[in-house]
């Protein structure tokens, strides 16, 4: 064979081409992974970071709320235990004295019940359960409606930081029906579907469009909350057919 | 032909002895991992691959006995012709094998697909058989057309998904060996694709470069069956490598 039919030269030409080309294709899809794998950690570090200042934001709600508390019962209510503890010890009766003490213990126990509320520690001892039972009790000894908690299925295992935003939530769906709605009857239920669990509040006030609210900043805020959680909001309500409001959390 | 130029040829000796080193991590590979498909079904192709290659070298051998299925088959013009052997072992079996192999790396929309393809093809063959469009013995363009087609876009479909879905997204594609298997395989089919549409105009008049590019297909071929045997090895050879995600 001579030296131009030598398959020699086109094997090495082709075989050069065929890997030049392999290779673009598999740098190329590498590249193409690696950009990717980029964008999704901002995406991640996006998301992580939102989390992060909607915790922020609730805890400084809570605070604000928390000192709001705190003012009301050191004026209403302490500032009158201590007040009346003055005049008690200011008497020369000894039964007086008595009572001053009492007062005293009383203010003792009231002190250290609001020390508790200071800080956020509170989250984590108590179960949603019961926390839903004191907002529920709350708004019943006002007197303001009847409430119900139905427990189907507990839920638990909640992470401090979601019980944390899921209390906000309930909070303020509550606020929402009581400043609003102008419900006789609030009744919350929390049960599983299909292993996730369920909390479903339901009053029979006023209601209101559903379409109107859409715009407005309150329910896309409470369905972002939910959703840096991992959770889903929902909510249903009609004019003068109360309102449904269900938070999905996650598994 | 002899014995000696049936089988003791270098493409014959090398896909030997990658057979050899394939049995032997196979055998080393642990009891979980033999029974995961991600690993058996590798081998499966590699031992099957081997297995037609020696089939196609001994009846080149034994010329008696080829053209007596020759003649079985319908075909006593040409009784030397071993063609059957490559089109029931390579084009029809070898695409089912190859196409259930990337079944397994995509996801499931992309899995509907392959089925749809994989009964397609299988219906194809039956119909150009038993129609006489295509025999069996001789050259058949329209299925190994089809059977290529689908391969390249089976295996297209894998590097889509692997761009675009979070399954992968955490795994660096130059340890996964589904990705390298995947890229072989491409390459493989869309030079053979191409040079099977060029060849005849390729012999004709650039006979070197026909030679050239028959022998790039070999290598080919050669360089997918050691990256199967690396599947198969790379756990024995403690050597980094990632592991095939398992919610695809």
């Amino acid at each position: 064979m001579s030296e131009a039919e030598s398959p020699i030269i086109p094997l090495i030409f082709a075989g050069i081409f065929l890997a030049a080309i392999m290779c673009t294709f598999v740098i190329s899809m590498v590249l193409l992974h690696r950009q990717r794998q980029v964008q999704n950690r901002q995406k991640l570090d996006q998301v992580k970071s939102e989390y992060e200042k909607t915790l922020l934001n609730i805890e400084n709600e809570i605070q604000q709320e928390t000192l709001t508390h705190v003012g009301r019962e050191l004026h209403d209510n302490i500032g009158q235990l201590l007040s009346l503890a003055k005049l008690n010890f200011g008497s020369i009766k000894p039964e007086k004295h008595l009572a001053g003490r009492e007062l005293l213990s009383q203010i003792i126990q009231e002190v250290r019940g609001l020390s508790k509320t200071l800080n956020l520690d509170w989250v984590e001892s108590i179960t949603l359960e019961e926390f839903l039972k004191q907002q529920l009790d709350k708004i019943k000894s006002t007197g303001f409606c009847e409430t119900q908690l139905l427990v189907e299925a507990p839920i638990e295992n909640l992470k401090k930081d979601e019980k944390l935003v899921l209390i906000r939530v309930i909070q303020e769906i509550l606020n929402n029906a009581i400043k609003h709605a102008y419900p006789d009857r609030i009744v919350i239920k929390t049960l599983n579907s299909g292993a996730k669990p369920l909390i479903i509040i339901e009053d029979n006030g006023k209601g209101f469009d559903t379409n109107q609210q859409s715009s407005g900043s309150g329910m896309t805020n409470l369905a972002k909350r939910m959703a840096t959680i991992g959770g889903e909001f929902y909510i249903k309500s009609e004019l003068g057919k109360g309102t449904l409001t269900k938070l999905t959390l996650p598994k | 032909m002899s014995f000696s130029d049936a089988f003791l040829n270098w493409y014959n000796i090398v896909i030997d002895i990658i057979l050899v080193l394939g049995i032997i991590s196979f055998i080393k590979l642990p009891k979980n991992e033999r029974a995961n498909s991600h690993y058996w079904l590798p081998f499966l192709i590699l031992v099957f691959t081997v297995f037609y290659e020696s089939t196609g070298s001994f009846f080149l051998f034994s010329r008696e006995l080829n053209a007596e299925i020759n003649a079985f088959l319908g075909n006593t013009e040409h009784p030397k012709y071993t063609l059957w052997v490559y089109n029931i072992f390579n084009i029809y079996i070898l695409t089912f094998l190859y196409l259930f192999l990337i079944r397994l790396y995509v996801t499931n929309r992309n899995r509907k697909i392959i089925n749809g393809m994989m009964v397609f093809f299988f219906v194809a063959i039956l119909f150009l058989n038993y129609s006489g469009v295509e025999k069996v013995y001789d050259s058949q363009p329209i299925i190994f057309f089809i059977g290529a087609s689908f391969l390249i876009i089976a295996s297209g479909s894998y590097f889509i998904m692997f761009i675009t879905d979070d399954v992968y997204m955490d795994i660096n594609p130059l340890r996964l060996f589904s990705f390298w298997q995947m890229t072989f395989i491409l390459f493989n089919y869309a030079t053979v694709f191409l040079f099977s549409i060029s060849s005849k105009y390729l012999w004709q008049n650039y006979y070197s470069l026909y030679t050239s590019l028959t022998k790039i297909n070999i290598i080919l071929a050669i360089i997918t069956l050691i990256i199967f045997l690396m599947t198969l090895a790379v756990s024995s050879l403690n050597w980094k490598y990632e592991k095939q995600p398992t919610n695809v």
